[in-house]
This record gives structure tokens, C-alpha cells and sequence, in this order.
């Protein structure tokens, strides 16, 4: 039997790290969706529950921050337990209290690498 | 401005290749002319008559088209010929040629020069080799344009001044966006958004026409991904 590849949601307002993003994500053969901004984001998931997201901290509508909150606080199992993987640019050292006091499951800071960005996605689904 | 020059300051590519006196006679039918930045080298439509060798500088080779939309197809830089292809191919110039910086460009008779390609056919062969890479080079470049998106094209840009210009990741770079854009084949709108696009995500580094590769690896990726 054929598995179904993972489904990976990436929410960025940014067109250069979606294209990044999908193109390594759909070569490692994971499947792909997309959305500009949190609020289009939590669309995406209620409509097609993908299974890890990559979210971005700033974004217009609905930052990173605040789509996490909503997600953890406000939707149903199994969506809000999803693994969510934070993309960010800013300081990874001044960033990390911040990070660490969300419910975030992995960091992601720029500038990316693609071996890194396929590595972690690897690991947060192994 | 024709300047006085000696045999000495004649840099033709594979001059090796030719005899002393088909070097000489190739000298004495050329001229060297001097150019500020930003000043038009030849126009599109020029009937063909000489070519043209970078002795020193830059010039952006472009091609005119409607509404004040240009095209540009390559950066020429010291020891490039210039018009190669339309010399061989046409009986006027297909494309413009302008300064980018201050440049210095050897004239060569072109009735001269084909005389010396009938006789010497090893620097007829090297001259062949010139060609094939020019048009291979214009080629990917155009059917880049053609199949990439906008981030993979500004990657393009970028790793063409880092590899083929300056072999560098720090370079500054002597042309507008909106020439950048031009040889991006976009708008200086999305060459803009793209670029603040790759800085916020740190891919590189910009002050004003100085740029810093800082993830050559991204680049390389958004290059080959397109």
C-alpha cells in the first residue's frame, strides 16, 4: 500500500521563502499548501488538516505569535496539536525567550539553508 | 576621443594564435577610443563595420524595444569582444552598447580581421568558440527569463555579478535597479520587492549599490529551482 506523503502547510507573507519553501518541500516529496498570513492560514488548516506547519512570526493580519495562540487555544484535536515549526529573521539569541514562552516544536531562523529546513521537517516528522 | 596607443596596449584575445605580422596589421587598422560612464558605445541599427574589444571597463549590451523598454542581454567587461554575432550575422548592429563605467574599446576593421579568419583557421576556430559561447550564454539566459519565476531570475542576476563579474559574494554593482531590472527581465517595481524580499529573509546583505551574498546557498537553490 502507497503511503500518503505528509502534508505541510507553510504561512508566510513573503513570495521568495513560499516558492523556497515549496519547491524543497514538494522535491522531498511532501505535499505542499500555502497561505499569506495567519488568519489565511487557519482557513488552510480547518479545510485541508495538514499534518506539520511552518509558520512565520511577521506577518500582516494575524502574526506568527497570534495564529499559534489561536490554534493551541481554539481548535479542536487533533488540529490544535499539530507540529508547528516557527520561521523567523530576527536574532535567534534574542528571539529565543520569546520563542521558548510559545508552543512552538522547532525554530527555524534565517538566513535558511535548504539542507536545514528538509532536516528539521525529517525530524519533527520522524 | 582616439588616444595614441602602441602594439604593446593591444589586448586581442589568443593573439598567440596569430602571426606577428597579422597582429600588426590587425593594430594598425584599429583605434582606441575612451568613454565616460553612461556613454552610448553604438546604437541599435549601426551598419557594421568594426569590432569592438574591451581594452578596459564595462558596457552593457541591450536590445531597444518599444515604449522605452529595454532589454539588457549580457555586461561585457575587459577583453570581450563586442558584435560579434551581428558582424557575422548582419549588416547592421541587432542590438545598443553604453558604458557602465569609464571604458576604454580598440575598433578593429572588421574587412581586416575577416581577412585574417579566412587565412588563419586556428584563430577562425577559437573566434567559432567565442560565438557558441555567447549565443549558448544568451541563450539560458533568455530561456530563464522565459521558464523561471521572479525570485529564481533576481538569483540569476545576483550569481551572474558574484561568479562571472566580480568572483566575489561582496560586489558593488555600477548599474540603476531599474537597469538591474532590465537584465532581470522585469519591473524595477519587483526587481525592488524582490530584492527587500531577500534581505528581510537574510539572504543577502544591500547599501545602496553594494551587495553581500550572505546565504550563497539559497541563492544557489532559488537559481537552480527557478
Amino acid at each position: 500500500m502507497t503511503k500518503t506523503p505528509l502534508r505541510i502547510l507553510v504561512v508566510d507573507d513573503t513570495f521568495t521563502n513560499r516558492f523556497l519553501l515549496r519547491e524543497l518541500i514538494k522535491k522531498s516529496g511532501y505535499e505542499y499548501m500555502e497561505a499569506e498570513d495567519g488568519k489565511q492560514g487557519i482557513e488552510v488548516m480547518l479545510n485541508e488538516r495538514p499534518d506539520l506547519v511552518l509558520l512565520d512570526i511577521e506577518m500582516p493580519v494575524m502574526n506568527g505569535f497570534e495564529t499559534l495562540a489561536y490554534i493551541r487555544t481554539q481548535m479542536d484535536a487533533p488540529l490544535n496539536q499539530i507540529p508547528i515549526i516557527a520561521i523567523t529573521a530576527h536574532d535567534p539569541n534574542i528571539f529565543k525567550e520569546e520563542f521558548q514562552s510559545h508552543e512552538f516544536d522547532a525554530l527555524l531562523t534565517k538566513p535558511f539553508s535548504s539542507e536545514k529546513i528538509i532536516s528539521l521537517i525529517n525530524q519533527i516528522c520522524a | 576621443m582616439i588616444l595614441g596607443h602602441n602594439i604593446n596596449q593591444f589586448n586581442l584575445p589568443f593573439s598567440s594564435l596569430l602571426k606577428k605580422s597579422e597582429l600588426q596589421e590587425l593594430f594598425d587598422k584599429s583605434n582606441l577610443v575612451k568613454y565616460n560612464a553612461k556613454e552610448t558605445v553604438l546604437k541599435q541599427g549601426t551598419r557594421t563595420s568594426h569590432l569592438m574589444l574591451i581594452k578596459e571597463g564595462m558596457v552593457k549590451i541591450y536590445k531597444e524595444n518599444r515604449n522605452d523598454r529595454n532589454q539588457i542581454l549580457r555586461l561585457s567587461k575587459k577583453n570581450d569582444f563586442i558584435g560579434m554575432t551581428s558582424i557575422f550575422g548582419a549588416e547592421s548592429f541587432h542590438f545598443s552598447a553604453s558604458s557602465v563605467e569609464r571604458t576604454e574599446i580598440w575598433f578593429i576593421d572588421f574587412d581586416v580581421f575577416k581577412n585574417i579568419l579566412l587565412r588563419n583557421s586556428k584563430y577562425a576556430i577559437k573566434m567559432l568558440e567565442l560565438l557558441s559561447e555567447e549565443n549558448l550564454f544568451t541563450t539560458d539566459r533568455l530561456l530563464g527569463q522565459i521558464a523561471k519565476q521572479l525570485p529564481g531570475r533576481i538569483a540569476d542576476v545576483l550569481l551572474y555579478f558574484s561568479e562571472d563579474i566580480y568572483h566575489s559574494t561582496k560586489f558593488t554593482i555600477p548599474l540603476t535597479r531599474r537597469e538591474l531590472a532590465e537584465l532581470a527581465g522585469t519591473t524595477k517595481e519587483s526587481f525592488i520587492r524582490t530584492l527587500t524580499e531577500f534581505k528581510n529573509d537574510k539572504i543577502i546583505n544591500i547599501k545602496g549599490s553594494s551587495f553581500d551574498i550572505q546565504s550563497m546557498d539559497i541563492i544557489k537553490t532559488l537559481h537552480n529551482l527557478g
